[in-house]
C-alpha cells in the first residue's frame, strides 16, 4: 500500500498560478494501488451526477403563476460601518420593493452580534417550497444589495438543478406516435394475412376420389344431407360422444 | 484594363453539383383544386381534433419542441419578469396527431398561437472562470461569468382554422 504524492504531477513552474483555485486538487488526483480502474484514479465519479429535469415547485403557472418567496430576513447590525449600505437600502428602498411585490414579508432584526468583528450582514429568503438561502452582504454596495434582492424574488427555489441534460421538461413526449424504422415501409410489408377459420361441421366433409371406388364414389357425392337447421343443432352429427356435444359452442 | 477585366471574369462563379443541396429550389406548385381540397382537410381535423398540439419554436438559435403544460428554460436574460406573459412567434412548425404545418421557414401568428408564463428567473450556480494566462500576466486576471436563465411554462398551443 503506498499513496503516491501529486507533487510530481503537478506542473513545475507555479509562479503565475494560484493554488487556491483547486480545493479539492488532492482528493480529484489522489493515486491509490488499491483502486479497481487501472490507471489507479480515484475521486469524482463524472457518472454519479445527480441530473434532474427542469422543475417548479408546486406546478406553478399551470393555471396561475404565484411568487414564491414567502419572506425575507435582513440581519444588520445598528451602529457598525459593514452595514451601513443595508441601511441605507432599507431606508431608501425597501419600501418600494415591498409595495411592488405584496406576497412577501420582510423582517429587519438589527442586532448587536453583527457588530462584532468582520461579521456580515444577511439576507435569508424563505419560499414556499420550505427551502432558504441566506446571503452574506459584506462589501457590498447599495446597488449590488438591489440586485441580489431582484435575484431571489425572481427565484421559485433555493434548490440547486445544475446538472441538467435538456433544456425541456414534458409529460407528453410523442403526440404523432414514436419513430421507428419500419414506418415509412410500403404498406404490404406490414400486413399479414392470417388463414381464414371455419366453423366445425362435420357434416361438410372434403373427399378425395382415389380412396373410394367409382361405384361407392357416386353413392357418397350424391347422398342425402340434412337441412342446415338441423346442421346447426347438432353440427359434430349422431355419432358423436356426449363431451363433444357439451363442450361446443358457437 | 486587361487586369480589370480579368478580375471581372474571376469573380464569377461557375455553379457546382452540390449547390442543389446548399440552395434547393422550391418544389413544384400543385394545382388550386389540389390545395384547397388539402386546406379544407386540415380545417376539419384542426375543428375536431381533441388531442393536444405541439409546436417547434426558434429560441437562441436552438429548435425546441413544445406542447401545453410543458416547462422551458432559456440560457438568456430576456426582458422579462416573472409572472408576465408572453408570446412566442417565431414558430418553425406546428401540428397535431394528423398532420403537421411547415414554415418556410416561420409559421404567422395568425394561424399559431403559443403562449407561455415567464415562471423564474436565476443566475448559474457554477459560474464559467477564465483563469490568468501565465505567459501574458499583465493581462485582466479573472472573470466570473454567472449567465442568468428564464423558464417559461407555455399555457397553450392553439391552431386556428384559417387555412387557404
Amino acid at each position: 500500500m503506498r499513496f503516491s504524492a501529486v507533487r510530481h504531477l503537478r506542473p513545475k513552474n507555479t509562479k503565475y498560478r494560484e493554488r487556491t483555485w483547486l480545493k479539492d486538487y488532492r482528493e480529484n488526483t489522489l493515486i491509490s494501488h488499491h483502486s479497481e480502474t487501472h490507471s489507479g484514479a480515484v475521486g469524482w465519479d463524472p457518472g454519479a451526477r445527480p441530473q434532474r429535469p427542469v422543475e417548479t415547485p408546486n406546478f406553478n403557472g399551470v393555471r396561475s403563476f404565484i411568487p414564491q418567496l414567502a419572506r425575507l430576513v435582513f440581519r444588520l447590525s445598528p451602529s457598525a460601518g459593514q452595514s451601513a449600505a443595508l441601511r441605507r437600502y432599507i431606508d431608501l428602498e425597501l419600501s418600494t420593493f415591498a409595495d411592488q411585490n405584496p406576497c412577501t414579508v420582510c423582517y429587519v432584526r438589527p442586532d448587536e452580534e453583527f457588530s462584532q468583528g468582520f461579521t456580515a450582514p444577511t439576507v435569508s429568503a424563505e419560499y414556499l417550497d420550505e427551502t432558504r438561502q441566506v446571503v452574506d452582504l459584506l462589501d457590498f454596495n447599495e446597488q449590488e444589495i438591489s440586485r441580489v434582492i431582484e435575484l431571489l424574488s425572481q427565484q421559485s427555489t433555493a434548490e440547486i438543478n445544475c446538472y441538467r441534460k435538456k433544456l425541456t421538461s414534458t409529460q407528453k413526449p410523442s403526440i404523432q406516435g414514436y419513430s421507428f424504422s419500419f414506418m415509412k415501409e410500403s404498406k404490404p410489408l406490414n400486413l399479414k394475412e392470417l388463414p381464414e377459420t371455419k366453423l366445425a361441421d362435420s357434416w361438410a366433409v372434403e373427399i378425395d376420389e382415389k380412396y373410394y371406388r367409382d361405384d361407392e364414389l357416386e353413392k357418397v357425392k350424391f347422398r342425402q344431407f340434412p337441412e342446415e337447421r338441423s346442421r346447426k343443432e347438432d353440427p359434430f352429427g349422431p355419432f358423436a360422444s356426449v363431451e363433444e356435444k357439451t363442450d361446443f359452442k358457437y | 484594363m486587361i487586369r480589370n477585366s480579368f478580375k471581372r471574369l474571376s469573380s464569377i462563379r461557375v455553379p457546382s453539383y452540390y449547390d442543389r443541396f446548399a440552395k434547393p429550389q422550391p418544389p413544384a406548385s400543385v394545382s388550386s383544386l389540389e390545395s384547397t381540397k388539402l386546406c379544407e382537410s386540415v380545417n376539419a381535423a384542426i375543428k375536431c381534433s381533441t388531442s393536444q398540439n405541439f409546436a417547434i419554436l426558434n429560441v437562441e438559435a436552438n429548435q425546441v419542441r413544445v406542447t401545453d403544460g410543458d416547462l422551458l428554460e432559456v440560457p438568456a436574460d430576456w426582458p422579462c419578469r416573472a409572472g408576465d406573459q408572453i408570446k412566442f412567434e417565431n414558430v418553425l412548425s406546428a401540428g397535431s396527431t394528423d398532420f403537421t404545418l411547415v414554415g418556410r421557414p416561420t409559421i404567422s401568428s395568425d394561424i399559431v398561437e403559443v403562449i407561455g408564463t415567464c415562471v423564474e428567473k436565476r443566475i448559474n450556480e457554477t459560474p464559467f472562470v477564465r483563469f490568468r494566462n501565465p505567459r501574458a500576466p499583465r493581462k485582466p486576471a479573472l472573470s466570473f461569468k454567472r449567465e442568468i436563465y428564464t423558464t417559461f411554462r407555455i399555457n397553450s398551443v392553439n391552431l386556428k382554422p384559417i387555412l387557404n
